[in-house]
């Protein structure tokens, strides 16, 4: 079999009577039909401090899920479902380690056993809900949404640095977008938007024309330039500890299933070129931005940033988190109309040259998820 | 690499704007770096990438209008076209000084110089170009007879005029011969021009004897389509004639109008590749465009390489994601430099990220 019939099967599994493929991308456009997600990795679920005393809601690929905090502090995730009516357990309230529900007051464990039940003694053996596993990192929870049999810490990302006191970082934050999550990722393996969509803050002169570079490795996707003695743009520029030009990396790098590291480098001109030699006084910023789908139409974007400058500096901090705040709203706002535009064309659409990595990115996660379906 | 560039273009000076009648104006080139130029065969063209927008360069090709023994510089001859991006832009914004860049000599409508055949150089309007370079070099060969007809509208827009009756007075094997379809005020007969009205029968009768002419045709595309009508019924065998179409303004162009083609590849590619050292690579031939084409490994891809021979095949991406430029291959083999996203049906290929293996003939 062709790698070609590979991926276009994968099409049809996920999308048949789903979409209408126009173009080379399809576009769920219709309910009946599942869209398919990468269910055994972990996603972000919550950032840490989300998660307290009390029941959270969140929908993470389309299945509405409560959290909250054990009382030895650990993190429970379970379906956000009471089996007897279909409540939103979220919708009662906590009892020591246990979830009440709000209508009838059956209770769940941290596990999802059911461990009472009203007006009765025995407790119906189908009576249970599906907990997740769940593991706190990097100030996020992560869920793992497929096999709990399968879910295994060290796949979660490792972030270099990031006891380094060394190292500034920024607070981060939560953005709900209203599009699918590939529209994200596609926009953090691209390089080039950055000229057009954001003139005010990431954009310096070379971000629109220079050629790219494309890597693919197993599990991701880098597409990243040099781009050679310019001025820093507005964001950065305070940053950059030395005067003059400025050689500048941009390094857009997206793993599976939707884990995104922008890393941008500033070094003195001439310096540049190489991201493992570095010049001592380059300035490194490593921006983590995670994907976790709602559903097919909404994501929730988490993000982070870690530079090697300004460790105590927390105004340079709040700074650098309010530019971040604003270029990636400047993104919503795009890719919102793009999901609309894409789902309601009605002509074929064309893919760029500019367009390879992410193409290259969204073939890799369908052949992941095909793997994983067809297992 | 996401986004390959062409063959590195070279960035040349223009080192002199030459207005040669009311819409075409010659431009001499050098190389910024003084370096030596390619050499060009008689016929063949440059490629210009223009930044005549903000957006991407627009690729231009320009028929050499000097002699091939010119040292140091190349003379392209454009004609201001009404909505030319590219016409216009060098006629207006590209003066002496201005830097442009330009690509190598390509192209296959050349003149054999291997050749003792005597020669027809028939061209209308802006096709003398081409024509211009390929007198200059057959002025060197004495033993061959050379009639040089060209037709355009009057005195106004009669480019090289002078310069192509100079050489045809030193050089007693070359014959010119203008027709103007409507002499403006002041074109005198005899000394403008030779003749009134269209090229007809009657005036190639008259003019050419009953010899093996080898025949270069070039200009608008009524024009040849009407010329080759004519010189075959003259009894002018198709395989003698070579011939060029011009887009207005545009690349040049293979356009689909119903002439019967050569079925073989020009004997000029043989003496091009001599002259251009390709004689090992493969031969690429796109059969609906009857082009035949020794491949050059300055190009990424056989869709650049299809460019710069003239054809416009569709593309998007360029970059082997998009499957915009899937085409038949009907014979020979390619190697992929970048590995299609969706791999083509049986029998189909990308041309924006292959490059060919062996003589290959794509349905192009």
């Amino acid at each position: 079999m062709s790698k070609s019939h590979i991926y276009m099967s994968n099409f049809i599994y996920q999308f048949s009577n789903v979409c209408d493929k126009l173009g080379t991308i399809p576009t769920p456009s219709r309910r009946n039909v599942r869209f398919m997600f990468l269910e055994n990795c972990w996603y972000v679920a919550a950032r840490s401090h989300d998660v307290g005393r009390d029941l959270v809601a969140r929908t993470m690929l389309n299945k509405p899920l409560v959290l909250y905090r054990l009382q030895d502090g650990t993190v429970a995730v379970l379906d956000d479902s009471c089996p007897h009516r279909r409540l939103p357990l979220s919708k009662g309230r906590l009892l020591g380690d246990a979830v009440e529900c709000g209508y009838h007051g059956m209770q769940f464990d941290a596990a999802g056993r059911c461990i009472a039940v009203p007006t009765q003694r025995q407790i119906p053996p189908r009576a249970k809900v599906r907990s997740y596993p769940a593991v706190e990192k990097w100030g996020f929870v992560w869920t793992w949404m497929g096999d709990p049999e399968k879910a295994d810490t060290a796949t979660l990302i490792d972030i270099p640095n990031f006891a380094d006191p060394a190292w500034g970082q920024t607070e981060g934050g939560t953005l709900e977008i209203n599009c699918n999550y590939l529209w994200l990722t596609d926009n953090l393996l691209d390089p080039s938007h950055v000229a057009w969509v954001h003139r005010s803050s990431f954009a310096s002169p070379g971000t629109d024309g220079t050629p790219l570079q494309l890597k693919v490795f197993d599990g991701g996707v880098i597409v990243s330039r040099w781009i050679d003695d310019q001025a820093p743009p507005p964001y950065y520029a305070p940053l950059v500890k030395f005067t003059g030009a400025c050689d500048r990396l941009q390094h857009y790098e997206v793993r599976i299933p939707s884990i995104c590291i922008n890393r941008s480098i500033f070094t003195p001109a001439g310096t540049g070129g190489s991201e493992e030699v570095l010049d001592e006084r380059a300035y490194v910023m490593v921006s983590y931005n995670f994907m976790t789908p709602i559903d097919e139409d909404r994501t929730a974007y988490y993000w982070f940033q870690h530079y090697n400058t300004d460790a105590a500096d927390e105004q340079i901090a709040r700074q650098l988190n309010d530019g971040a705040r604003m270029a990636f709203n400047e993104d919503r706002g795009i890719l919102e109309a793009v999901h609309i535009g894409m789902q309601e064309q009605t002509t074929p659409n064309i893919d760029l040259g500019l367009d390879a990595g992410s193409m290259r990115f969204r073939k890799m996660l369908d052949q992941a998820i095909a793997a994983e379906q067809a297992a | 690499m996401i986004a390959s560039n062409a063959t590195t273009a070279r960035e040349y000076r223009v080192t002199a704007k030459v207005e040669e009648s009311e819409l075409i104006t010659s431009f001499y080139l050098q190389p910024v770096d003084a370096a030596a130029i390619p050499p060009f065969l008689p016929g063949q063209f440059l490629t210009l990438d223009l930044d005549a927008t903000e957006q991407a360069p627009l690729r231009r090709t320009y028929s050499i209008s000097c002699g091939p023994k010119t040292k140091g510089q190349y003379r392209i001859s454009v004609k201001r076209e009404p909505h030319g991006a590219g016409s216009g832009f060098l006629h207006r914004e590209v003066k002496e000084g201005s830097i442009l860049a330009v690509h190598d000599p390509k192209g296959h409508f050349v003149l054999a110089e291997a050749s003792s055949r005597p020669v027809l150089l028939l061209s209308g309007g802006v096709g003398l170009t081409p024509m211009v370079s390929m007198l200059h070099a057959l002025s060197e060969q004495p033993s061959r007879k050379v009639w040089f007809i060209h037709a355009c509208d009057n005195g106004k827009v009669h480019a090289f005029g002078n310069e192509v009756r100079s050489l045809a007075n030193r050089f007693a094997h070359l014959n010119t011969h203008f027709c103007y379809r409507a002499p403006a005020e002041g074109d005198t007969i005899g000394r403008d021009f030779d003749s009134e009205g269209l090229v007809n029968r009657a005036l190639l009768q008259r003019l050419l004897p009953l010899d093996d002419y080898e025949v270069y045709l070039c200009g608008p595309t009524p024009f040849m389509q009407a010329m080759y009508e004519l010189l075959c019924n003259l009894g002018v065998s198709e395989s003698s004639i070579s011939y060029e179409f011009f887009g207005d303004g545009e690349p040049l162009q293979r356009s689909s109008i119903d002439l019967p083609q050569q079925a073989e590849p020009p004997l000029a590619i043989t003496a091009a590749d001599a002259a251009l050292g390709t004689s090992k690579t493969p031969l690429v031939t796109f059969s609906s465009s009857k082009v035949t084409a020794r491949w050059d490994p300055a190009y990424a891809s056989l869709l650049e390489f299809a460019e710069a021979q003239g054809l416009a095949p569709d593309f998007s991406c360029r970059s082997g994601v998009c499957n915009t430029c899937e085409c038949e291959l009907s014979a020979g083999e390619l190697t992929y430099s970048e590995e299609p996203l969706c791999e083509p049906a049986a029998g189909r290929v990308l041309i924006c990220c292959s490059i060919p293996t062996s003589d290959i003939t794509l349905n192009l």
